[in-house]
């Protein structure tokens, strides 16, 4: 960690995470006592091999989950203590997410979609419109604006997904290997369009993803292994 | 069970709430069907049973043709073969000391009694001295009056009392099955009544048992052979007019059962376009291990036939069920206390069973081979993308199956109304395939709209829009309400016809005399005080129609400058006029329309009637419009009286200013025991309100039916469509969408396809309507169809309801939503 960087707001700090789910009458344990903070315009890939609870991480770390002991800090408040508006709040504006498969609405056009969460938040489209353009100008998608999510290519899709996720200028953005359904051209594209996002826009990312190269666009890498952080540290240039 | 059977098995009872939807509209299709079979043929049986129990082994009347003189002589009868005969002198009277019972008696001996095997005495049956005295009573009678063997009754008889002991009791049959609530029938010695009128050997009616394949043909040549003599026979029991009168009740309940079919198919077919596209990653892993195409079909026509034999199985016995509850609030007869007659055949089952098979395949192979068509490698490595096709394909279809019906409206005169019910259908369905376009069409502007006010609103437009599951709601919604509103519509329509055909009738008292004293009616009704406007006519049945002893109408002998203003619900091109024509020609005749299209007759053509062997050639000389009158022509009186000898009418309308009750009463009296009845017209409205009664509860049970079958439709789909939906609703949830939005979501989308469907359905009807009443016209039924405007309210607040019920419910479900498990893809 670079000592700008350390001169940087926590933006989201997991404190001694546990997960576990119940399979099969037994108990698993996926994620054990973690322990570890994000700061502003840090761009995190979380890696390690299948199982080892990175996608679980990510989740918990989105609110999309509750750990099963231990609390997630976004923005100096805890998870635990908000309810389930307040955490919709959060993730409507505070957030964005990108997914493997995208997680586009199939009936919804690419416009639309990118301006769903503001939808949601019964904001107004039209106030909007300078942003939308921006945005369709920053993923190169201005003239698919009217098309549905069907007409896109696989990297196309994942620009609109990326699209939305910047809409209200969330504070982090939360990649689930969002290159793993891609060709290496367009995971390769995408992955540029991050460290624009992280770089220009100074938005802090954290992915999941099991691509070194992928990795090697952001500059931390937290490895886990069976539900522990195995090693955290940063990139090596070069 | 092999893996293939146990994997149908389960694929079946995975998802319970498809299962329970698929068989429960199957089921609801298939009893409604056995149903309604097992329904007609007990309205069938049940007349029919009247007739056995009426007239037991005898099949002709005979009476005599001249209604001034009764009377006939046995002797007179030309050389005939029968197997069985029973004679009767008839005379009518009153309780001396009730003069408000009027009594039937028929005279006979009482070797012809026995003989007539319907009646049967009760108690001791070998009695029985029926002396000059001695009369037999129904057991009806003898419980609803408390008379006992040996009791004595005091009957006045064409103004004189006569004294008669009662000699026996017999089952309520027979001669019996007349009784009624204010007269019944006691059956005498013959020589008695003989003496009363003073006759020897003379009699009123015979009734003959004849064995022969063709008894309409045995009864034509029957009149030919009498044609000299007063005799007259007559079928005891048309069997083709009893069907004629349950026709309607027959093609309605056909009718709608066909839009429950729809209904059911719609929902099949969906269902199973779900199951294919479901199972993609099945038939995959199958294709994969080396399974033909064929084979993947044949295992989900399997599963459709599963459904077929369960849903037959169930909708059998529930069609038992149906048959008695369809038979009995449709039973023609229950306002003469006869109950339905039900009984089950087999073949109905089968047929039932047949028909679920068949329902169920027919309905599903469209999804099923739409298998041959599926890329195999994409099928097998799970990456084909499911894309709806464009609606507009459908939207044009649609267009074409309602522009085929707006032609077959607009040239069903010329092809007699015979595509109507085509044009039924193909409006119907048309309209259903129209929809998804329609709702596009209809939301645009409107997300336009709420698209900067209210951003949950545009979120629901595109949903109902453009998810292929709402859009099927809405569709079913839609059918629901057009075939709810259509239902009433017709109860309405039918029940104001029938109000109309007597309402707008300018009388308060309708006296029909089937005395043998016309002569004296005539002159007392002529006589009458204080009365405004009298109209008399002669109802003249059996008429024949240029010698056909088949083709029969209805003619009502008229004094036609008298006539006018009759009853305003006849519709004339010009009455005065048309009325005047007949006043100017005494052979001539106003035909109802449907008789002239029956007889392919028009204005200035001629025709020979017949009637009691006598014939007379006509003139058209102008058309009229009877409606649910039916078959009704005017002839003018003079001809009957000059022509055919009939002297006095038999059909009186009297209109009063003064106290109707008053007049009634005094008509009563005056006419008491002589075989005239006296009605007032709204006892005349009631009558016929009570006689549409099953008509319109069975169309209305039908309206329920299909309301069930509609509403858990839309509700199982509401649900199966969040059950769908789920992955999208997780990633909105994603982007924010909290739980009271997410309910919020589905009730609004519940309320906007309730009101497209409304929208939809309600303007629908409108045209069907039209087209409706096209098929009535083909079916002989000149109705004129009301919009059931007071229905719409109702319709709209249990389809509201049931969105509002739905959409709670898939609310509440989606309480458990694991955001994470729909949008992981691990």
């Amino acid at each position: 960690m670079s000592a700008m960087e350390s001169m940087k707001n926590k933006i989201i700090e997991a404190r001694g995470i546990f997960k576990s789910f119940t399979i099969g009458g037994k108990k698993l344990e996926v994620l054990k006592n973690l322990n570890f903070s994000v700061n502003e315009g840090e761009f995190v890939s979380i890696m390690g091999p299948s199982g080892c609870g990175k996608s679980t991480l990510l989740y918990l770390l989105g609110g999309l989950d509750i750990p099963t002991q231990g609390e997630v800090i976004f923005n100096s408040n805890s998870y635990n203590t908000m309810k389930e508006k307040d955490m919709s709040l959060i993730r409507r504006r505070q957030l964005g997410f990108v997914f493997q498969f995208y997680n586009l609405v199939p009936n919804l056009n690419v416009e639309d979609n990118i301006l769903l969460p503001l939808l949601l938040d019964d904001k107004k489209p039209k106030h909007y419109e300078k942003d939308l353009k921006k945005i369709l100008d920053i993923i190169g998608l201005n003239n698919w604006r009217k098309h549905t999510p069907r007409e896109l290519s696989g990297g196309q899709q994942q620009r609109v997904a990326i699209a939305r996720a910047l809409l209200f200028e969330p504070k982090l953005i939360l990649a689930d290997e969002p290159i793993g359904n891609l060709d290496s051209k367009s995971g390769d594209e995408i992955m540029k369009l991050f460290k624009t996002i992280n770089k220009e826009f100074d938005k802090t990312i954290i992915q999941v993803t099991h691509s070194n190269e992928s990795a090697n666009y952001g500059n931390r890498i937290i490895y886990l292994r069976d539900g522990v952080i195995e090693k955290d540290g940063a990139v090596k240039v070069g | 069970m092999n893996i293939l059977n146990k994997y149908l098995w389960k694929s079946i009872i995975e998802k319970k709430g498809r299962m329970i939807l698929l068989l429960m509209s199957i089921s609801l299709s298939v009893a409604l069907l056995v149903g309604t079979l097992g329904a007609i043929k007990s309205m069938t049986d049940s007349i029919s049973d009247v007739y056995k129990n009426s007239y037991g082994d005898f099949n002709v009347g005979l009476v005599s043709s001249n209604r001034e003189n009764p009377f006939f002589n046995t002797d007179n009868i030309k050389e005939f073969n029968f197997t069985e005969n029973i004679k009767i002198l008839n005379i009518g009277g009153y309780l001396s000391d009730d003069n408000a019972r009027e009594i039937r008696i028929y005279g006979m001996s009482l070797s012809d009694f026995k003989s007539f095997n319907v009646m049967k005495l009760t108690g001791n049956d070998d009695l029985i001295d029926l002396n000059e005295d001695g009369i037999i009573i129904s057991q009806k009678t003898s419980d609803e009056y408390g008379l006992n063997i040996g009791d004595e009754i005091n009957v006045t008889i064409l103004g004189k009392s006569y004294t008669y002991e009662i000699k026996g009791v017999s089952i309520n049959r027979g001669l019996f099955t007349e009784d009624k609530k204010d007269s019944f029938v006691v059956i005498a010695n013959k020589d008695m009544v003989s003496e009363i009128y003073g006759l020897k050997d003379l009699y009123t009616q015979e009734f003959i048992s004849v064995d022969v394949e063709n008894l309409e043909e045995w009864v034509n040549k029957f009149n030919k052979d009498n044609k000299d003599t007063n005799i007259i026979g007559y079928k005891l029991y048309d069997e083709e007019k009893a069907a004629a009168g349950i026709n309607m009740v027959r093609n309605s309940m056909f009718i709608i059962l066909a839009i429950v079919f729809l209904c059911t198919i719609f929902l099949i077919y969906n269902s199973f376009n779900l199951i294919v596209l479901e199972r993609v990653p099945v038939i995959g892993t199958f294709l994969s291990q080396g399974a033909t195409r064929l084979k993947v079909i044949k295992i989900l026509l399997k599963e459709s036939i599963a459904y077929g034999l369960i849903g037959g199985i169930i909708g059998n016995l529930l069609g038992m069920v149906f048959i008695q509850f369809l038979a009995n609030i449709g039973n023609p007869l229950k306002s003469m206390g006869v109950e339905a007659i039900v009984d089950y055949e087999t073949y109905h089952f089968i047929l039932g069973f047949a028909f679920s098979i068949v329902l169920s395949v027919v309905s599903s192979i469209l999804p099923i081979i739409k298998i041959r068509k599926l890329p195999i490698k994409e099928v097998i490595l799970n990456t084909m993308s499911v894309q709806s096709k464009n609606s507009i394909y459908t939207f044009f279809i649609g267009i074409t199956l309602i522009c085929i019906s707006t032609v077959l409206h607009y040239t069903a005169e010329v092809s007699n109304y015979k595509y109507s019910v085509i044009a039924i259908f193909s409006l119907i369905i048309g309209i259903i395939l129209i929809i998804p376009k329609l709702v596009q069409l209809t939301m645009e502007p409107l997300g336009r709209l709420f698209r900067n006010t209210k951003g949950i609103l545009v979120v629901v437009i595109n949903n109902v829009s453009t998810s292929k599951l709402l859009l099927n709601n809405t569709r079913l919604l839609t059918i629901s309400i057009i075939v709810m509103l259509m239902i009433n519509t017709i109860a309405v329509s039918f029940s104001n016809g029938v109000k109309d055909v007597y309402g707008k009738m300018n009388c308060n008292i309708i006296v029909t005399d089937k005395s043998h004293v016309p002569n004296l009616v005539n002159e007392k009704i002529l006589n009458l005080k204080n009365i405004d406007k009298l109209y008399m006519s002669n109802r003249l049945s059996n008429v024949f129609v240029n010698g056909n002893e088949n083709n029969k109408m209805l003619i009502e002998a008229i004094t036609p400058n008298e006539w006018v203003g009759w009853n305003d619900y006849i519709k004339y091109d010009n009455e005065e006029e048309t009325l005047q024509k007949l006043q100017l020609n005494n052979e001539g005749i106003i035909l109802s329309k449907k008789t002239a299209n029956k007889n392919n007759l028009k204005e200035g053509d001629t025709l020979s009637i017949s009637y009691n062997n006598k014939e007379v050639k006509l003139i058209v000389v102008g058309l009229l419009d009877s409606r649910m009158l039916g078959d009704f022509n005017l002839v003018n009186i003079k001809m009957v009286k000059e022509q055919l000898g009939l002297m006095y009418p038999d059909s009186y309308y009297i209109k009063t200013n003064d106290d109707v009750e008053e007049l009634k009463e005094l008509l009563e009296k005056d006419f008491k025991g002589i075989g005239t009845s006296i009605v007032t017209k709204s006892e005349m409205q009631e009558r016929n309100n009570n006689a549409m009664e099953p008509t319109i509860n069975l169309l209305k049970v039908f309206a329920y039916i299909i309301f069930i079958i509609g509403g858990v439709g839309v509700a199982s789909n509401i649900i199966m469509s969040f059950i769908q939906r789920k992955r999208d609703i997780a990633i909105i949830s994603v982007l924010g969408l909290n739980k009271r939005q997410r309910g919020l979501l589905f009730f609004l989308e519940g309320l906007v396809q309730a009101l497209l469907a409304l929208c939809i359905g309600t303007i629908a009807v409108f045209g069907l309507n039209i087209i409706l009443t096209d098929y009535l016209k083909y079916i002989d039924l000149s109705l004129i169809l009301e919009y059931p405007v007071e229905s719409i309210l109702p319709a709209f607040i249990t389809v509201i309801l049931l969105m509002l019920i739905t959409s709670v419910t898939a609310a509440l479900k989606s309480r458990n939503l694991s955001i994470i498990n729909e949008i992981r893809y691990e």
